[in-house]
């Protein structure tokens, strides 16, 4: 009764703090500890990307028009505001865009290298000045020519086209086709207008994600019939993948409660069998609480797992049950039952305990909670299941025992093992399809209107590729710009910077600003009057008149500060967001070019001369995903087919004993990889941990099987495995209705792995005994 | 190069912005007619299809010495097609082709091609001018303040309104139309410098077919 007591009570604490303990659905849990992957993951993160939203919003009545776009456009845009919106843009004013733009060109003084001076002397002569002048009287016959004379006047040697060209180069290299229409981002079919939003909630913020697209829907939803929203935001697969998950647990919850119960009604018809479902649960409650303490927040992913580990561990009652009741000593059959059991749970921990070895914390999770688990619910079925349990009574288990957990003597022995080559051979030339895919995108499961609205906008706004970063770390941020400019010059050199978006194109250091303006100064007051005599020698060959080009010389040592860009320039802060971040730890600026491998090679070894920069490439991440990944499966793998051969051979201290054992984890490990490529699924991180558990699953079956054949002993091994099997594929079964692909792969591949490892274990293992040790006794009766 | 001065400078002469956005200090009957004129001339205009007309272009600028005078062709292909051809005092030609632009001089018989689409500030700015040539002046109407000179055939004078680009640079734009209010005769534009320039528009013919030579540039450039 105390021992009753103090279990309920035990049960009762560990669900109530389930509720008390924090969860998240964190991706980067799920990866390896790799420096580039994490300090690519942390720039993504942290930069101000994932938290912008973009809006398209589209015409879907053929009878409006642009104008209707636009009007709406401006209204929801005026409707978005803080806390969750902080900034939008909707629209440029295209005249003071310009005028911003020519305030810029104050600064010329001090943008314009000794390299381009050094062309302009070069100018500095009567051919170069003819030719200069009979370009511009070319420009003057254009049909917009009445607009370029201010600029001509001013600019006659065309310096400041230049710094127009970078510019403009800069703020159009945002990679959507975008035209501007009144000053409005359109598409090029005019149907579609973008607006760019800017917000303080993060995109790992759960809770404000909600908040912030209950907010963005409610604001749509005022929009009129005639118009769509398409919502771009990293925000979205947020509440959407906790959605998913938590719809997905509670299906899962209730199928698997539901199976629990049929397999009780059916099979068990003892209330006190009760026990064997309620340990399992109360090891789960009760390890998702320690393993809150021990590592702190839990991860969905891992806690998804739940009915796995339950599945996994209800064995052990399950063994002990059976044996309690076929057995004609409760004390006999608990004391023939335990070795295979403790054995089993160790080789099934030793594959959890493997994770212990891996990079990946999620992993170390997974371990800690299915260890606990596993210990708990040994511990549990050992030593206080028993006690509740009954002998041997007059009513046994239903008749249909005698029929599912046998294989019909209606083949030999022989017949049986060849069926079992053929399938293994099959399964394995089907595990050779298997291929591995490292994108994290397969981790996305986001409701199907997300990427709906993700292709439309593809296929609207361009479909190119999202560039590549070079980002440059220093503590401040005029160290950041100098660095920048030595690599941006670098680079240009090397690879030419038709490719390359980088903000030392239009802004170098302050100290390059300062040297600038001093060259500036001097190279004028050496050459102002050469430059006149030549205007004046050759302007009237062209018409030009005398004070032709006189805001040139009047502008010349325009006096601008120096020090730093003016925050009040809209345009250029704008356009500094893109390329400048600033962290807690100091400064980033960042190149934008093409992510190709090419780039990403060269790239990545010339980072190297510069400590503090890095690549962030989803294409080079994924490599690295990639890569990181394949050595941690060949690594785990290695430490698990060490770990349970060796447990094994010291329970059954018989070399062939073992490799019997063996049978179902080779079977169920061919099963596993071989239903991928036939349900088109990928080999990806959280299907080798589901292999891993097969494996440990299935070692258990062979243990059993191998040891009864061994051993004879009447404790109900058939019944015992079946049902094992059973409520395993029940846990992992349930999973095949999850809607998050990480939980169908990992639902899919234990599925198959248990049952192709739990009929080898019933079929091909007592074959290959008899055949292999001569024995030809009934060993399942 | 300059090309992409060309696009800021045309950016900002016609920046228009979208609304219907009428002085607000004028009379309500000056408002009504100014609406009722500019309907009529868009309606009139629209039912342009092609267009070919001779222009002479005269410049007095501070920059030259004397007044320069262009003469040459230009042709329209309506939806977005546009043809320059200058023939005095050099000849140069600039076509506007959906989303090309190609320019030749003979001085340099180079050609050059500008995508619009790489350009997304120049492709705002060519449909403007498309627009004004198309005689459609409404979304004119939030960045200028429009006059109506004389009804019939219309004349209206675009003075830009303060605070904006084309303020600081543009005194005023008058464009009159020709009897039959088919199409533009003048435009003369008036720089706050002083610089003036008169575009008139001469044998003017609407809705002929247009010869394909029109649309290329000189095929023997390098």
């Amino acid at each position: 009764m105390l021992i009753s007591i103090a279990f309920l009570i035990v049960i009762a604490a560990s669900v109530t703090g389930i509720f008390l303990i924090s969860f998240d659905n964190d991706i980067e849990l799920m990866l390896p500890d790799n420096n580039e992957i994490r300090r690519s993951m942390r720039f993504l993160r942290e930069s101000s990307f994932s938290d912008k939203i973009i809006i398209s919003l589209g015409l879907n009545d053929s009878a409006r028009t642009e104008t209707d776009l636009i009007r709406e456009v401006d209204r929801l845009a005026q409707s978005l505001k803080p806390p969750f919106i902080s900034d939008v843009m909707s629209s440029v004013s295209e005249s003071e865009t310009a005028n911003e733009m020519f305030a810029f060109l104050q600064y010329t003084p001090h943008l314009i290298d000794e390299k381009t001076l050094e062309k302009i002397d070069s100018q500095l002569n009567d051919d170069g000045i003819k030719s200069i002048l009979q370009k511009n009287y070319r420009q003057l016959l254009s049909p917009s020519s009445m607009f370029i004379t201010p600029i001509l006047r001013s600019d006659p040697l065309g310096i400041k086209t230049g710094l127009l060209s970078a510019l403009q180069k800069l703020s159009s290299s945002t990679g959507y086709e975008v035209t501007i229409k009144n000053g409005h981002f359109i598409s090029k079919d005019g149907k579609h207008a973008l607006l760019i939003l800017k917000t303080p909630v993060s995109v790992t913020d759960g809770f404000g994600s909600r908040n912030l697209i209950s907010y963005l829907n409610k604001e749509i939803g005022a929009l009129p019939p005639y118009l769509s929203a398409d919502i771009i935001a990293g925000h979205l697969h947020t509440v959407s993948n906790e959605n998913v998950i938590k719809r997905d647990i509670k299906i899962v919850s209730i199928i698997a409660a539901i199976a629990f119960f049929f397999i009780f009604f059916f099979f068990f018809r003892d209330i006190k069998a009760v026990y064997i479902f309620l340990i399992p649960l109360a090891s789960v409650a009760v390890s998702m609480n320690l393993s809150y303490f021990i590592i702190g927040n839990l991860s969905y992913f891992i806690i998804g797992m739940g009915a796995v580990i339950a599945g996994i561990s209800i064995d052990y009652g399950i063994h002990i049950y059976i044996a309690v009741r076929t057995g004609s000593n409760r004390k006999e059959a608990v004391k023939n039952v335990t070795r295979p059991i403790v054995t089993g749970a160790l080789t099934t921990i030793s594959v959890f305990a493997a994770f212990f070895f891996s990079d990946v914390r999620g992993f170390h999770q997974l371990a800690v909670f299915s260890i606990l688990s596993i210990v708990f619910c040994l511990s549990c079925s050992l030593y206080i299941l028993p006690v509740f349990i009954e002998g041997k009574t007059a009513r046994t288990f239903p008749a249909l025992f005698d029929n599912i957990s046998t294989v019909p003597e209606l083949i030999t022995d022989k017949a049986r093992v060849s069926c079992w080559v053929i399938l293994l051979i099959i399964l394995l030339f089907l595990s050779s399809k298997t291929a591995f895919n490292s994108d994290i995108k397969q981790f996305d499961g986001s409701e199907p209107y997300i990427f709906k609205a993700e292709d439309n906008f593809q296929s609207v706004w361009g479909e190119k590729d999202n560039p590549a970063i070079l980002v440059v770390q220093e503590e401040s941020l005029e160290k950041a710009l100098l660095t920048n400019e030595r690599i941006y010059r670098d680079l240009a050199n090397k690879f030419g910077n038709e490719d390359i978006s980088n903000f030392a194109a239009i802004w170098p250091s302050n100290q390059t600003r300062t040297e600038n303006s001093a060259r500036w100064i001097s190279f004028w007051k050496e050459r102002a009057g050469k430059l006149k005599s030549l205007l004046a020698k050759h302007g009237p060959s062209y018409n030009f008149s005398d004070g032709a080009f006189s805001p040139f010389f009047e502008n010349l040592y325009g006096e601008v500060n120096a020090s730093g860009l003016s925050e009040d320039n809209l345009f250029l802060r704008r356009l500094k967001e893109r390329f400048v971040l600033e962290s807690g730890v100091g400064f980033q600026i960042l190149t934008y070019f093409p992510d190709q491998d090419r780039y990403i090679t060269a790239f990545t070894e010339f980072c190297r001369n510069y400590p503090g920069s890095f690549i962030v490439s989803r294409k080079s991440l994924s490599k690295a995903l990639s890569d990181s990944i394949s050595s941690e499966i060949i690594y785990l793998s290695a430490i698990a087919a060490l770990f349970i051969p060796f447990l094994t051979l010291i329970l059954l201290k018989d070399l062939r004993l073992t490799i019997l054992a063996l049978i179902p984890v080779f079977t169920g490990i061919a099963a596993s990889l071989g239903i991928l490529p036939v349900l088109g699924l990928t080999l990806n991180a959280p299907t080798i941990i589901a292999i891993m558990v097969v494996t440990g699953l299935c070692i258990d079956y062979g243990i059993f099987m191998a040891y009864t054949c061994r051993y004879h002993f009447k404790t109900g091994t058939g019944i015992s495995v079946f049902l094992s099997a059973l409520t395993t594929l029940i846990g992992a079964g349930v999973l095949l209705f999850a809607r998050h692909p990480v939980l169908f792969s990992i639902g899919t591949t234990l599925f198959s792995g248990v049952l192709a490892g739990y009929m080898a274990s019933i079929a091909a293992v007592p074959s290959m005994y008899r055949l292999w040790f001569k024995n030809k006794g009934n060993i399942l009766t | 190069m300059i090309i992409r001065i060309l696009t800021i400078f045309l950016l900002l002469f016609f920046n228009a912005a979208y609304g219907y956005s009428q002085n607000s200090q004028a009379p309500e009957k000056i408002r009504t007619e100014l609406t009722d004129v500019l309907s009529r001339l868009e309606k009139k205009m629209s039912g342009i299809k092609t267009l070919k007309t001779g222009f002479v272009q005269e410049k007095e600028l501070a920059v030259f010495k004397q007044k320069v005078v262009l003469k040459g062709t230009i042709y329209i292909e309506k939806p977005a097609r546009l043809a320059w051809h200058v023939n005095e005092p050099m000849k140069y030609i600039m076509v506007i082709s959906h989303d090309m632009i190609s320019q030749w001089d003979e001085d340099t018989n180079k050609v050059q091609k500008i995508s619009l689409s790489k350009n997304p500030a120049f492709e705002a700015v060519i449909g403007q001018m498309q627009k004004w040539f198309s005689g459609a002046y409404t979304p004119l109407l939030k960045e200028y303040e429009i006059t109506l000179l004389k009804e019939n055939p219309a004349s209206l004078k675009f003075t830009p309104r303060a605070a904006t680009f084309a303020g600081n640079v543009i005194k005023s734009v008058t464009v009159d139309f020709r009897k039959d209010e088919q199409y533009i005769n003048r435009i003369f534009i008036e720089e706050k410098s002083g610089d003036t320039t008169k575009l008139s528009f001469v044998d003017t013919q609407l809705n002929i077919p247009l010869e394909d030579s029109v649309w290329k540039v000189n095929p023997g450039v390098k």
